[in-house]
């Protein structure tokens, strides 16, 4: 008798273990598929916030770079250079026979 | 009893029925309520109701696309922009107005008294100073004063001054194309703002990028000018040098690519810086495409490319100069500097620029073909340049002509023309005679690509390679034997024609006295030139008045430091080539 009992007993136990196999499967799952609809729109929050202090340091480094462009620009101007050349460097256009062109060969 | 049950009956049916109908007329007319009321909000009011959801998750994003630039033919910037800022008052705001007031204008530079009145004001806003220096600016911030606020505000800067200004020209106080490049491309070049809206969290942070934003620049385009820094840089400095040595009114200097017609360089005298325009417009105006003279002899060379291109003449053809006098109807033509001479062959005469041998080539020619000749070099039309405010010049129709035009046009009277035209003409000389149309713009930028180039084009064939060849040979003449001495490049064989044309005064019959305009046009190397140059020097009053003598040093230092730059070497220059490794 109490063979046969423990013979039903385990026999009980797999539809038992089955049930909350599915059961925890299952949620498992719906775990995952709310993960998979959340994720992307964390994720994009997440990148949005990055984005845009990246955009603020981008815009700030832009305005530096324009700024200094133009500096450049500007102190490359040719009648400043030539001023400079003349007056504080003492330079004076080449002689005949002091310019000798070179080509590279490529 | 039966009747009664009956009787009974019927009451409480027909009580039931009024009291189902009553209650199937509220429920009808509670749900046509619903029905209605969801109609008013979903529909009627959808907008609204949409709008103040969107103000609550979502946040406009300024965007702004600034003025386009403009570079020279390597990219290097002539017009940029700078963020600047402006300074605005709240009167309310501000603690002490009156101190308030002397500290802004002190720092500002500005009459306190002015400032004062504009704090005074009762406005919620005041405009204090546009665009404010940024030095000024950060003192202003240091000072921490209450209701001083400061705006964004771009401001368009060029970085090289006073170079090639007539070209690129200058913009207003809102940024509007008034002149020049500026004001020829305005709607290219014209600055943006819009706005696009954007989701935000409880902290007004964003949480979502529309990504139709990415990449956006607008309709700007940055304009890319075929002109050289350099070469302009030379142009202008030995023109203005020349202009000062001889006293002269102004001077104007074109450098151009003769076979593709590319502007390298278009400089008026004086110059002005447009980052401070001034208030004098004579100086904004770019004579060398603006401005139309009588061209004198630079002219001739138009003459004699007719006569030969229509084999009337040849080179070596020679005209009896009639010893300096020679009369047409009741005009008597003499030549300059009360020259004689006597035969001439084609080549002498405009070697030595002769206005007998000139009137009699013409009068070989005829009225006729020489005048359509003239059309087809260009005169009395606009050439079509990506500049505004060019001017036509003065060709007169055939049928206007009088007994001496065909004279007075042979040596550059009676007719007007721009410098543009005139260097347009000699390029076709000198390039094989292919009119080409003067090219400004090289290229349009968008989004830091190039998204279109301005490919030369050619009008039409004028003179035949053959003529073109023969002219080169004549005015190869003018430098070596004839009247332009100074324009002579050691180790390069150049070609031109000098000019020197007595001034009119419109509305003033005849010719002002002792006053000139002295020219050089010219190219060099002459045999494969790399460049055409003209330069005219208007109202020389000291050292000399004759285009050989004040224009031609000019021209010639011009094209010395070009060809340097370009590269091209001269037979008396020392050339290594190197093998890179």
């Amino acid at each position: 008798m109490s063979n046969s009992n423990s013979k039903n007993n385990k026999q009980k136990r797999p539809e038992i273990s089955g049930d909350i196999r599915i059961a925890i499967f299952s949620s498992i799952l719906l775990l995952i598929g709310a993960l998979a609809c959340v994720w992307p729109n964390v994720t994009m929050v997440e990148l949005a916030y990055k984005h845009q202090s990246l955009d603020k340091e981008n815009k700030k480094l832009m305005k530096e770079r324009r700024l200094l462009r133009v500096e450049k620009e500007s102190l490359q101007s040719l009648f400043r250079v030539n001023a400079i050349a003349k007056e504080s460097l003492n330079l004076k256009p080449p002689r005949e026979g002091q310019v000798v062109t070179v080509f590279l060969k490529h | 009893m039966f009747k009664f049950k009956k009787h009974s009956n019927s009451v409480f049916h027909k009580g039931v029925k009024t009291r189902l109908l009553f209650v199937s007329v509220l429920l009808t007319l509670f749900g046509a309520g619903l029905i209605i009321r969801l109609f008013y909000l979903q529909v009627v009011k959808h907008d609204y109701y949409v709008n103040l959801s969107e103000d609550q998750y979502l946040k406009k994003m300024p965007m702004d696309f600034e003025r386009g630039e403009i570079l020279d033919r390597n990219q290097n910037v002539l017009a940029a922009n700078i963020d600047m800022k402006s300074v605005y008052v709240e009167p309310l705001k501000l603690l002490d107005p009156k101190k308030s007031a002397h500290a802004i204008a002190s720092v500002l530079g500005l009459d306190s008294d002015e400032v004062i009145r504009k704090v005074s004001s009762t406005n919620r806003k005041i405009l204090i100073q546009r665009k404010s220096p940024p030095a000024k600016m950060n003192q202003l911030k240091a000072l921490g004063l209450p209701g001083v606020i400061f705006e964004k505000e771009q401001k368009r800067f060029y970085p090289k001054r006073e170079l090639a200004s007539q070209v690129l020209g200058f913009v207003g106080t809102e940024n509007q194309g008034l002149a020049g490049a500026e004001y020829h491309y305005r709607k290219l070049l014209r600055g943006e703002s819009s706005s696009t809206r954007v989701a935000i969290d409880g902290e007004g942070r964003t949480i979502r990028i529309p990504s139709s934003i990415y990449g956006q620049t607008g309709k700007i385009h940055d304009v890319v000018l075929t002109i050289d820094e350099v070469v302009q840089f030379i142009a202008e400095y030995h023109l203005k040098k020349q202009v000062e040595k001889h006293k002269a009114r102004k001077g104007i200097a074109i450098v151009m690519e003769p076979h593709t017609g590319e502007i390298y360089a278009m400089a008026s005298v004086p110059l002005f810086n447009p980052n401070n325009f001034g208030r004098d417009p004579k100086r904004w105006i770019n004579h060398a495409i603006a401005s139309a003279y009588e061209p004198g002899s630079i002219f001739k060379p138009i003459l004699a490319a007719a006569a030969l291109d229509a084999q009337i003449v040849d080179t070596h053809t020679q005209f009896d100069c009639e010893n300096g006098r020679y009369k047409v109807g009741r005009k008597t033509i003499g030549e300059a500097s009360n020259h004689k001479f006597g035969l001439l062959t084609v080549k002498d005469i405009i070697a030595k620029s002769s206005n007998i041998g000139s009137v009699k080539i013409a009068e070989k020619l005829g009225s006729r073909t020489y005048h359509d000749y003239i059309r087809r070099f260009g005169f009395g039309k606009k050439s079509g340049i990506d500049l505004s405010g060019e001017a036509r010049g003065k060709v007169h129709p055939l049928a206007v002509w009088k007994e001496q035009s065909l004279a007075s046009v042979s040596f550059g009277q009676e007719i007007s023309v721009t410098p543009l035209q005139m260097i347009t003409a000699i390029s076709a000389i000198a390039n094989g005679g292919n009119l080409m149309k003067p090219q400004i713009t090289k290229a349009l930028i968008r989004n830091d690509k190039i998204v279109k180039t301005f490919k030369p084009e050619a009008i039409r064939q004028v003179i035949s390679q053959e003529t073109s060849r023969k002219m080169i040979e004549i005015m190869e003449a003018v430098i070596t034997d004839g009247t332009a001495e100074e324009a002579a490049l050691k180790g390069f064989e150049v070609a031109g024609k000098t000019g020197t044309a007595q001034m009119t005064k419109e509305g003033v019959p005849g010719y002002i006295k002792d006053s000139y305009l002295a020219s050089f046009v010219g190219f060099a190397p002459s045999k494969a030139p790399k460049l055409a140059i003209l330069v005219m020097i208007d109202t020389p009053t000291e050292g000399g008045h004759y285009g050989g003598q004040v224009a031609a040093p000019a021209f010639r230092e011009i094209a010395k430091e070009t060809l340097r730059y370009m590269n091209v070497t001269s037979s008396k220059e020392r050339v290594f080539i190197l093998d890179h490794a």
